[in-house]
């Protein structure tokens, strides 16, 4: 069973706990050599306090049972390959994605089809999604196609990933009439303008691949 | 009509075209667009090299060597110039790339680098020589970057606004 869902107050609190309230990061830098150290963004409390979470995420302090989920979810699904792609500072989420193909294929293979889970780590909300891509001509691969909608073929990779993150983190899923409400007067440091990111950006990512 | 009206009439439109010619191209000017016909490149200073992108490893590769993970990511404060209108702005950016991924196997920091610097370099080109500003060409230079390095062989490289986590390098085609 998921945990009940934050309301969308306590979702709005722990965003402007995190990202600091009326500084564009994106503003024009003054001088000729500026000094990271100096900007008004990053000198802010909740930059300083973003960061620290991260630390303790990735000391285990916070979803302290990340590894265990993680050994658990390669127990329950042995025909996959997993790769956690969280990077600290840049989301508001811990990631993994399960690739569907047996661990030790070869790289290069014609096509990829995964399933990716985010984490909040800024409140306990999660979210899922469907990512394929395409080996090109020249070797490379294609941008990810991203569905939220799960295909016949991955909807049962997606039912194991969901049921183990609701076990593991206590949380539930981010539903998209609420992931979908702007906070006008705070922005990440990701690729998108001041006052138009969502609550999905802000608590899970603005990044999907 | 006469062979003499039918000058004059000649003569007054090519006025006509001149003038609308003429003002479409100081209309352009004036927002900062390339005239017609001009290749984009031509309009941003400089040309970063790989060398300014010093990755640093943000998260090391354990496991076993065909498990996808690890992290390294660099720094970049450059000036972006267009030297027709010859505005320009400081633009930072964060490249961030996997260390082995499951699609191409080990990332290696040479790759990063030149990939890096090659996407900047096109992504730069494509957003100032379409006729945006510097000022406000940060945020979809740093979006197409990452499609650039996405499509050119590193699969999940992201970038961002610089963190101040990773030492800058500063970028500067005048100095």
């Amino acid at each position: 069973m998921p945990a009940p869902l934050p309301s969308t107050d306590e979702l709005m609190a722990s965003v402007h706990r995190y990202y600091p309230t009326g500084i564009d990061p994106d503003q024009q830098h003054e001088s000729y050599f500026p000094d990271p150290q100096h900007e008004p963004y990053l000198a802010s409390p909740e930059w300083h306090r973003f960061c620290d979470l991260w630390e303790r995420v990735m000391r285990l302090e916070v979803l302290p049972r990340w590894d265990e989920f993680r050994a658990a979810l390669k127990k329950a699904l042995p025909d996959c390959t997993f790769w956690d792609t969280t990077v600290p500072r840049s989301d508001g989420c811990r990631r993994i994605r399960i690739i569907l193909v047996p661990p030790g294929t070869p790289p290069g293979q014609p096509e990829y089809t995964e399933v990716v889970g985010l984490v909040s780590i800024l409140a306990p909300v999660y979210s899922l999604y469907e990512a394929y891509s395409r080996r090109k001509s020249d070797g490379n691969y294609t941008q990810p196609r991203i569905r939220w909608l799960f295909s016949d073929q991955t909807a049962p990779y997606a039912r194991v990933l969901a049921e183990h993150i609701e076990e593991y983190f206590d949380c539930c899923p981010l539903p998209p009439e609420v992931g979908r409400i702007q906070v006008p007067d705070v922005k990440s440091l990701g690729n998108v303008y001041f006052g138009q990111q969502t609550l999905f950006e802000l608590l899970l990512t603005e990044d999907l691949q | 009509m006469t062979p003499m009206a039918r000058k004059q009439r000649r003569g007054r439109s090519l006025v006509l075209v001149l003038l609308v010619t003429g003002a479409l191209f100081c209309a352009s000017r004036a927002e900062g667009l390339p005239p017609f016909g001009s290749p984009p490149f031509y309009f941003v200073a400089g040309e970063i090299t790989p060398d300014h992108f010093d990755f640093r490893e943000m998260i090391p590769h354990t496991g076993p060597e065909d498990e996808p993970g690890g992290w390294r990511e660099a720094c970049v404060y450059a000036r972006m110039r267009n030297i027709k209108t010859q505005q320009s702005a400081i633009c930072d950016f964060q490249p961030g790339v996997p260390i082995v991924t499951a699609k191409k196997n080990r990332i290696t920091v040479r790759d990063a680098k030149n990939i890096a610097a090659r996407a900047a370099n096109r992504a730069a080109r494509t957003i100032l020589g379409g006729g945006t500003p510097p000022g406000i060409a940060c945020v979809p230079f740093r979006e197409l970057m990452a499609k650039l390095m996405q499509d050119d062989g590193i699969p999940g490289a992201k970038v961002r606004r610089c963190d101040g986590k990773v030492p800058p390098i500063y970028f500067d085609p005048e100095r």
